[in-house]
């Protein structure tokens, strides 16, 4: 049996736990900051191994080229959303996402 | 009546008044015309950048799928010219600027056991994480296109881990405003 396939499905097992894995955490986290950061192993890290899963998989051919396309776009926006989603979530509950911009100076602000 | 025009007194100039701060989030004005022969020259970039892309995704060079193509990348590099024309944004980099990314595997890497272990205190012992809101000095930079794409950068590289997530930088207290989900001093 060659060692590809077999890697190539180790990668792409662990994408899906690390997906499950972020779904549990966006249900159990408390408040919306706390769930945003379960996002990203899934938006991001999750993409990367089913990518390189391909790659394994396929090696150099036009799906793993599209492939890694798509996962440009998702490396490159997958920031940005998170940034845009938080500043959002905060400006909503102070009214700006500055440390004195209505809300508690952030020194003196930890949630727990 | 457009508020614009409201209160205006024939004969006389309009006065025209700044607003007292504008957030640096906001799109900034464009201050002097740009030359049409640039924007069409901007166009056809954006046209070539997303007509490959076509080329890539649809993987076809039949006559009617490029066509297609075609129009689809025409009218997307429209939309694109006429947004980045509108809130008078370019980009302008440095190469060194790009060597930091080589650190954010990683980063990344490091971000995934933190928040994983803080998912497993949350499942395991009941303990919420210590999440917190943290300051880090950054130079602000200046208002210049580079000053602006630096910026944009750094906000993208601070928040692609998972940990941590930029909210904004704060020209005022020279520092960037991030949400960690654990915080650095002592979260497990």
């Amino acid at each position: 049996m060659k060692a590809a396939p077999i890697f190539s499905d180790v990668l792409l097992g662990l994408a899906v736990l690390l997906v499950l894995a972020s779904a549990l955490g966006v249900l159990v986290m408390p408040d919306a900051y706390q769930k945003l950061h379960f996002v990203t192993p899934a938006a991001l890290v999750a993409p990367i191994l089913v990518t390189l899963a391909i790659g394994v998989r396929m090696g150099l051919t036009e799906n793993t080229g599209e492939s890694c396309v798509a996962l440009f776009f998702m490396v490159v926006a997958g920031p940005y959303l998170s940034h845009a989603t938080m500043r959002a979530i905060r400006v909503r509950e102070k009214g700006d996402w500055r440390p004195g911009g209505g809300g508690k100076a952030p020194e003196a602000e930890r949630e727990q | 009546m457009h508020p614009r025009f409201a209160g205006r007194v024939p004969g006389k100039t309009p006065r025209v008044t700044q607003p007292t701060r504008v957030a640096e989030s906001e799109p900034t004005r464009r201050e002097a015309p740009v030359p049409v022969a640039r924007r069409v020259g901007a166009w056809v970039v954006w046209w070539i950048v997303l007509m490959s892309f076509w080329v890539m995704l649809d993987d076809s060079i039949q006559f009617d799928e490029m066509l297609a193509g075609a129009g689809a990348a025409a009218l997307a590099a429209l939309a694109a010219e006429v947004v980045t024309y509108q809130a008078a944004a370019r980009f302008r980099m440095r190469a060194e600027w790009l060597a930091p990314a080589l650190r954010l595997p990683g980063q990344v890497a490091g971000d995934l056991i933190t928040v994983f272990g803080a998912l497993w205190r949350k499942l395991i012992l009941g303990r919420d994480p210590r999440s917190e809101f943290a300051e880090i000095p950054v130079r602000y930079g200046d208002d210049t296109v580079e000053g602006a794409t630096r910026r944009v950068l750094l906000v993208g590289g601070y928040s692609i881990a998972p940990n941590q997530f930029v909210l904004g930088i704060d020209k005022d207290l020279g520092a960037m405003v991030v949400h960690r989900l654990e915080s650095k001093d002592g979260g497990g």
